[in-house]
């Protein structure tokens, strides 16, 4: 008999486009396991950027999850080329080797491919954590000496190692298994399972559809707000109950209303009766049952992805954005000192240049009122009340930040209120309250409109009502408590790191001491660890899903090239084969796009509306973001597409 | 009668120093005709057949088929051409697993992009005519394998090519199958005057023909026509030739 370490060599060197394919996509995951074992190792920098021990233990269990991806990537791929060599499996058998000796000769393939996958894995692994190290260290600006920290980490080494070996062990196990299961007769015929025609229950595909309908019902009813059942029967229960019905849905939907929707296209003749279209739908139908599990497997995926990428972007995003009307001015803080406040000026003056700011002192009244419709504005501060602004104060301040006045002049009676979130209905609008000057005295005032324009940073005026200047002029002889601001804008102020370290020891313990730069850095610092671990997670979910749907086409189309040579023979030309093979491979990449894409979109929109504090009421805001993360996903997609097609026409065009 | 297939000095090659797979190998086929070719295994039919057939090339010699020069030919205009003129019969069947009999049939049919109701009526008449209306909606894999074979067949025949090749048609089939099927390839020989051209080891196969060429290591050794023979007289004609 020949040797073992002689016919792994050969096969391997026999179906090498086969397994260099496994072979890049195992090392890739372990490139991405080894450099993320490292970084979760390299106590330096997780000592700078953890403070709480918050991110230690983010990635703690982003390790787990890291592990159990590569446990059931590697336990994928090796079923699927146990079940593509069943038929080589048979003959060996049928030559007199042992099954033994074939589980040895798995092995030892196995362990050829992983080890040299290993290999490749720590030294692009060790480049990437590098890499990673590096570009952390330069976005938070560490003090970290980065060549303190050694280029390949032992202890993660030798935890690679014992993992893999672990991994090996259970391919080993699960491969003895699955052939003492099988017998000789099976051996040789399990490649070619007979695929029974599907019978499709009409109910089920309706199910199907609806429980995804009202999946997503259920997700938009969230935007209903206090009286969305989210709210009226509880977070916990509405959750499970959405997750469960599209769930639901997607498995009744790719396993039955699929078949039926394309068993119904089949009717239309003129539609159907087409060179490829008569190909590709009868295979469709034909290998969706088979299909199925995976296919939903793949939407799962995607949908996972892409609504943890979207939530993790917009979740970086919009506080950024959110930043303009939390800080509308570059730097703000109250006069409580009026030399300070003087030296501030100064000190901004002489930093950015003179004719670079422009500051301007506001000061706001404190007023109540005894109406009752009053805005929630109202009540959100310590003290209920409204701060009332004089509208060429207001107006000053707005041009100054850059913007437009969005109203006309006011009426002495008549008020804009500022809005701390959008309210697309404008309820408060022709509202009329009453203003307490004295105990005794007071004045009605309308309000004639709302805006999100504020002119003052939520942390020093929140219920701001701006009134004429006449009228402002009247109240403030009442002598109500009084707050006064100073705002400093002006050129690339709210982006100027120097203007905000030059007057940040003036302000060292107050609260009320706000800029647009230190806010967004501070957004930044805090975010970008979890960012990194999330990219992680994406990374490890892109390549399950890319590597899936590889495997799946591929194995179709191997298990069509004869198929493919008899349309060649019966006149289909090069070109329509390659056609009908890319819409073949187009139809499965398809599926869990389109149903994965839609899934996640409902489960950002729930997510942002249940977690997130929407302060801009901008659309761009929330849609930017969710662009961002679908295009992203949609050209590695994409991508793995192009790989796949290319790969297809491989195995059917070439022929050995 | 015109000279639809024209074959003149055709050789094919397939290893330097090794039995050549045909041998300045020259022939005409009349429109019309049911040839019949026989030869021991690896006399060369399967290469003759192909290479007429524009899957293989030859190495060298000219053929014309309907006027064309299908040594001329590149990949997507020889796709064409057996797209327009011919028709393929084998022993394997090569049926389309997926595809129900009925789709099998319309496919060569959507390649010419005919209409939904040429389609449709065209299946109804070959189906009826080879006797597997009843299985139309069946798939492949729930017919014997006498019926594949007819499937096979009809759909070979549903464009109406110029002329068929059958490789074995009746390699697999029990006797009774294989008359069968015999009598359906002779009947639209007979009635649709589709010329066809029949690969066979069998003598009985064989006999169905109205012309036969006879095959060694790659040459054509002798030919038998059957004349006004009957089927049974030309049958012992072939069973003479080739016991001799
Ligand atoms: N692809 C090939 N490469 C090399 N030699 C070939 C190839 N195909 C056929 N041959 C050789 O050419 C000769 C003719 O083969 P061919 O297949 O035409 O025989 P055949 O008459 O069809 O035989 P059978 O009745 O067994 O089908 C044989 O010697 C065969 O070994
Ligand atoms: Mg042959």
């Amino acid at each position: 008999m020949v040797g073992l370490l002689t016919i792994a060599k050969k096969n391997l060197k026999n179906n090498f486009s086969f397994y260099s394919f496994y072979f890049v996509s195992v090392a890739f995951v372990l490139t991405v396991f080894f450099s993320f074992i490292s970084f979760s190792m390299n106590s330096i920098v997780l000592e700078k950027i953890s403070s709480d021990g918050r991110v230690e233990t983010m990635s703690r269990v982003v390790v787990m999850f890291v592990m159990a991806f590569v446990l059931f990537y590697m336990s994928y791929s090796n079923t699927f080329f146990m079940k593509k060599r069943t038929k080589e499996l048979g003959i060996y058998s049928l030559l007199g080797y042992r099954k033994s000796t074939m589980v040895k000769l798995l092995t030892l393939e196995n362990i050829l491919i992983c080890f040299a996958a290993l290999i490749v894995g720590i030294i692009l692994g060790a480049v990437a954590h590098k890499g990673i190290v590096g570009a952390i260290v330069k976005l938070l600006k560490l003090q970290i000496e980065t060549s303190e920290i050694p280029f390949i980490n032992i202890n993660a080494v030798v935890f690679t190692f014992i993992f893999i070996f672990a991994i090996l062990a259970v391919l080993l196990l699960s491969n003895w298994i699955i052939l003492r299961k099988s017998s000789l007769l099976m051996l040789v015929r399990l490649d070619k399972k007979e695929e029974k025609q599907i019978k499709i229950n009409t109910a089920f595909s309706f199910i199907g559809l609806l429980l995804i309908l009202f999946g997503y019902f259920l997700a938009l009813d969230m935007t209903r707000g206090t009286q969305s059942l989210w709210k009226t029967i509880g977070f916990s229960p509405i959750a499970l109950v959405t997750m469960i019905s599209v769930v639901l849905g997607t498995i009744f939907f790719i396993h039955s209303f699929l078949p039926f929707a394309i068993q119904k296209l089949k009717m239309r003749k003129s539609w159907f009766y087409n060179e490829s279209n008569i190909i590709i739908i009868p295979n469709f139908i034909f290998k969706i049952r088979s299909m199925a599990k995976t296919l939903i497997l793949l939407t799962l995926l995607v949908s996972g992805t892409l609504a943890l990428l979207g939530s993790t972007v917009l979740t970086l995003y919009h506080p950024v954005v959110a930043t303009e009307r939390i800080i509308p001015s570059a730097i703000e803080f109250p006069v409580e000192d009026k030399q300070l406040a003087t030296e501030a000026i100064k000190i901004a003056e002489g930093t950015a240049g003179k004719e670079n700011v422009k500051h301007k002192k506001t000061t706001i009244i404190y007023i109540t009122s005894p109406s009752n419709n009053l805005p929630q504005e109202y009540s959100i501060k310590e003290e209920p009340g409204f701060d009332l602004i004089s509208e060429s104060d207001y107006k000053e301040l707005i041009r100054n930040q850059g913007k437009n006045v969005e109203f006309e002049n006011l009426s002495e009676n008549e008020s804009i209120l500022v809005k701390y979130r959008p309210d697309k209905k404008k309820l408060d609008k022709g509202n009329i309250y009453t203003l307490n000057l004295t105990p005794t005295n007071s004045v009605d005032i309308k309000v004639k409109d709302t805006t999100l324009l504020n002119p003052i940073g939520f942390a020093n005026s929140v219920g701001t009502l701006i009134i004429s200047d006449k009228l402002y002029k009247e109240v403030k002889s009442f002598g109500l408590p009084e707050k006064t601001i100073i705002s400093i804008n002006g050129t690339n102020m709210r982006e100027s790191k120097e203007v905000y370290e030059n007057l940040a020891p003036l302000f060292k313990n107050n609260n009320y001491f706000s800029s647009s730069y230190q806010k967004v850095d501070f957004l930044i610092q805090q975010n970008s660890s979890t960012f990194l671990l999330i990219s992680f997670v994406t990374i490890i979910f892109f390549i399950a899903t890319g590597s899936i749907l590889y495997f799946q086409n591929l194995s179709n189309a191997m298990s069509k090239k004869d198929e493919f040579t008899i349309l060649q023979r019966m006149g289909y030309n090069k070109k329509k084969v390659k056609k009908i093979i890319s819409k073949e491979v187009f139809a499965i990449f398809s599926i869990p796009y389109v149903l994965g894409l839609a899934h996640s979109i409902f489960a950002v929109i729930t997510y942002k509306t249940a977690l997130m504090d929407d302060l801009l009421g901008k659309n761009s805001a929330f849609i930017l973001p969710i662009l961002f993360a679908v295009i992203v996903f949609t050209l590695v997609y994409i991508i793995y597409y192009l790989l796949t097609k290319q790969a297809c026409n491989k195995i059917i065009f070439n022929s050995k | 009668m015109n000279t639809l297939v024209s074959a003149k000095n055709v050789t094919k090659i397939y290893n330097k120093n090794q039995v050549l797979g045909l041998n300045k190998v020259s022939f005409d086929i009349q429109s019309g005709e049911f040839v019949g070719i026989m030869g021991a295994s690896g006399s060369g039919k399967t290469t003759l057949l192909n290479i007429l057939s524009t899957i293989d090339t030859p190495t060298d010699g000219e053929i014309l088929i309907d006027g064309v020069d299908i040594k001329t030919l590149n990949d997507n205009q020889s796709a064409d051409f057996r797209k327009d003129h011919l028709g393929f019969i084998f022993q394997e069947y090569f049926l389309l697993d997926s595809l129900s009999v009925k789709e099998n049939i319309a496919v060569p049919l959507t390649l010419l992009h005919k209409s939904p109701e040429e389609i449709d009526s065209t299946i109804n008449y070959l189906a009826k005519r080879f006797g597997i209306f009843e299985q139309l909606s069946k798939y492949p894999s729930q017919l014997s394998g006498g019926q594949k074979q007819r499937v096979a067949a009809a759909r070979a025949i549903a464009k109406q090519p110029s002329i068929l090749f059958a490789d074995e048609p009746t390699g697999a089939l029990d006797s009774h199958s294989a008359t069968e099927l015999l009598q359906k390839l002779r009947e639209v020989n007979e009635e649709l005057h589709t010329t066809i051209l029949m690969v066979t080891h069998d003598a009985y196969a064989a006999s169905f023909s109205s012309r036969i060429l006879l095959f060694k290591d790659g040459n054509i050794i002798k030919e038998l026509k059957r004349n006004n023979q009957t089927r049974k007289q030309f049958f012992e004609e072939i069973l003479k030739e080739i016991s001799k």
